[in-house]
């Protein structure tokens, strides 16, 4: 065998191989998966910054007896952290008050989260790999902290296809798209074909603004446009006959058509204004400080009902390095509402059986204080560092177990110690209850077989149904 | 074409999608909107806010084009690792590399965002424009209007009754949008945005 012969032979194998992923690829039509689903679809709430768990989800009463003392655990011998250098322990703000049929202990910061405590199901053992936002949001959404990665929406519509063929399959409302590791890569595809990359709805802190772009030309009526159209299909014809059928052709020629069905159907889905009164208020729209995140998640409650897989609403500023006291109690605010309501409506229409419902960020915060200030602050100014060794996320809907909390970490709170969950796992979990084994969910890209979770993961079958 | 319908033998030119950058030039240079300057800054320092002048060797992310940028040929244009600028999109649409990641063949997909763009985006509508403006200002008739815009979109001669059926769809809009509108359905047209 020479080196031309082989060159040969193995271009061709490549060129095939490259073929047959494209002709499969292209389309997003339902797919089998691979063992029967528990969630049809995802609604993933995104809380950039990284929320404290300290103050809301755990509560340590070690942490309230010894606040103000100086740290009674050892950190790590290489730690390191701006304004942490006089660090004392920093007892959690606000009250916890026992919510829900087993009485969990929740802020009083989240009145209208602790209405449905019982359809949660609590990871208080996540933990990941990076201190830093960039590469921690990264990881979250791609399961990688520092190369470019599919998004996990990117690889549900890889593994499952979608549907309703007349909107995305993965959308993404308000995305960050900068600052503290906010990138598109965030819902980009990677080395996944394209048509798998999540399409962005409206611009961060503006979702009543929120569109799909180029979806309207304004100069035109439809009617006008229509006949555009039938006289571009006569045209494409006219082509056809002189330079043969092929069938890349002809898909362009459909994607016109499809293009125009998602002109008509997508701005009746973003459209808020058919929803009842009742509805409105049940995500806090009208009112000012609920307004933003609570239009995110009906909106992500209207794709969901419209077939749409993989649905992300955002909202930021949860990094509270300093004046933890004072914003905190804003965050939580702007959420707290919506996402009660989100829970509670998809469940009076019945969709909170299939539809899979995750909240958090990248990671929480530490159980001491920080102050950048340089010692200027008082004690009630400061806030906390980051923490991705042990922090909260929750889940709801879609085959996992309601009204549980699942792990645990230390007395203090600063490392997860018990059902830890990492994201990775996080990642496993998900897949599987959409019916996708996330070893078998494989794509090959320079020469080896990618997964959503790279060499690791484990379905934490501990709060599955 | 009924022995080897495929083109595994090559005896003929396989079709393909024009690439991100010449769909682009290509519009731009059959518009005769392209600004044909070559060299220079891919990003215009003398538009405010461009530069960062507490760190003047970093540039801003927010990087802002200026008209005559906007209209060079996609070679000149920059790339931003992070994101690229949304003005760009035709890029980003079709298939132009992530710059983060090696990439080896480009993927060539068919997509309805693609669609989308080509339909509405002002882009293609300002193009089309601008191609409709310089076939009126021809001193000249309809039917020798369409031959040019066949030169020019297509690089060939009308076909029999093409003409024809061109002008017929022209009549049926106002005289004002008629044009622009023929000019805009053969700028996305397959038989402008495929080879062989």
């Amino acid at each position: 065998m020479n080196r031309r012969f082989l060159l040969r032979q193995a271009a061709c194998g490549f060129g095939s191989i490259a073929l047959e992923g494209l002709l499969a690829a292209e389309n997003l039509l339902v797919r089998m998966p691979h063992h029967p689903a528990r969630a049809k679809r995802i609604i993933f709430l995104f809380m950039q910054g990284g929320p404290s768990q300290i103050d809301l989800f755990e509560y340590k009463p070690e942490l309230e007896k010894r606040n103000g003392q100086p740290l009674t655990f050892k950190l790590p011998k290489n730690y390191e952290a701006p304004g942490i250098r006089d660090s004392r322990i920093f007892g959690p703000m606000g009250k916890f008050v026992r919510r829900g049929q087993r009485g969990m202990l929740l802020s009083e910061m989240l009145p209208h989260i602790g209405g449905v405590v019982d359809d949660l199901c609590f990871l208080h053992g996540m933990h990941a790999d990076s201190e830093a936002h960039a590469p921690a949001i990264r990881q979250l959404h791609t399961g990688q902290s520092i190369q470019v990665r599919p998004s996990m929406g990117a690889w549900t519509l890889y593994g499952l296809g979608t549907e309703n063929q007349n909107l995305p399959g993965f959308v993404t409302i308000c995305p960050v798209l900068s600052g503290d590791g906010g990138t598109p890569q965030l819902f980009g595809s990677a080395f996944l074909p394209a048509i798998y990359q999540g399409t962005p709805i409206g611009k961060s802190g503006d979702a009543k603004n929120a569109r799909i772009d180029y979806l309207r030309d304004a100069s035109v009526t439809t009617a006008e446009q229509r006949k555009q159209l039938d006289f571009l299909a006569d045209v494409n014809r006219r082509h056809l006959e002189t330079s043969g059928a092929e069938a890349e052709l002809e898909g362009r020629a459909a994607s016109f058509e499809l293009a125009f069905r998602m002109q008509m159907e997508a701005p009746k889905v973003l459209d808020l204004s058919t929803e009842s009164a009742a509805t409105l208020a049940l995500y806090g729209i009208g009112e000012k400080e609920t307004d933003d995140f609570g239009r995110q998640c009906l909106m992500a409650r209207r794709m969901a009902e419209a077939g749409v897989r993989f649905v992300q609403a955002s909202d930021g500023g949860w990094d509270h390095h300093g004046k933890l006291r004072q914003s905190l109690p804003v965050r939580c605010k702007a959420v707290d509402k919506p996402i009660a309501g989100l829970i509670t409506d998809l469940k009076q229409r019945g969709l909170l059986d299939d539809t899979l419902v995750l909240w958090g960020g990248e990671f929480g915060r530490t159980p001491f204080d920080q102050d950048l200030s340089q010692g200027k602050a008082p004690m009630s100014e400061r806030g906390r560092e980051h923490n991705p060794r042990g922090f909260t996320m929750f889940m709801a809907g879609g085959g996992v177990k309601p009204g549980i909390s699942h792990g645990e970490t230390d007395e203090f709170g600063w490392e997860a110690v018990q059902g830890k969950v990492h994201i990775n796992d996080l990642h496993a979990t998900m897949l599987h209850l959409l019916g996708l084994d996330h070893e078998r969910l494989t794509y090959r890209y320079t020469g080896r077989d990618f997964r959503l979770t790279d060499v690791a993961g484990r379905v934490v079958r501990e709060i599955l149904v | 074409m009924e022995v080897d319908p495929e083109n595994r033998l090559l005896w003929r030119m396989s079709r393909r999608r024009l690439e991100a950058e010449t769909i682009r030039d290509a519009m731009l240079v059959v518009s005769g909107t392209m600004q044909a300057s070559a060299g220079g800054p891919a990003i215009p320092f003398d538009v405010p806010g461009n530069v960062n002048l507490a760190e003047p060797e970093f540039l801003n992310e927010e990087a802002k084009l200026d008209p005559a940028t906007r209209l060079r040929r996609s070679v000149y244009l920059p790339v931003l690792r992070k994101s690229q600028l949304p003005e760009l999109d035709i890029l980003n649409l079709f298939n132009f590399p992530d710059a983060n990641q090696i990439t080896g063949p480009r993927q060539a997909t068919t997509i309805p965002t693609q669609s989308l763009y080509l339909m509405n985006a002002p882009f293609v509508q300002e193009q089309a424009a601008a191609l409709a403006e310089s076939l009126l200002a021809m001193k000249t008739t309809d039917q020798s209007r369409v031959r040019a815009l066949a030169r020019r979109v297509y690089g060939r001669e009308l076909r029999p009754g093409e003409g024809e059926q061109w002008l017929a769809f022209v009549r049926t809009f106002t005289p004002a949008e008629a044009w622009k509108r023929l000019c805009h359905t053969l700028l996305i047209s397959n038989e402008f945005l495929y080879r062989g």
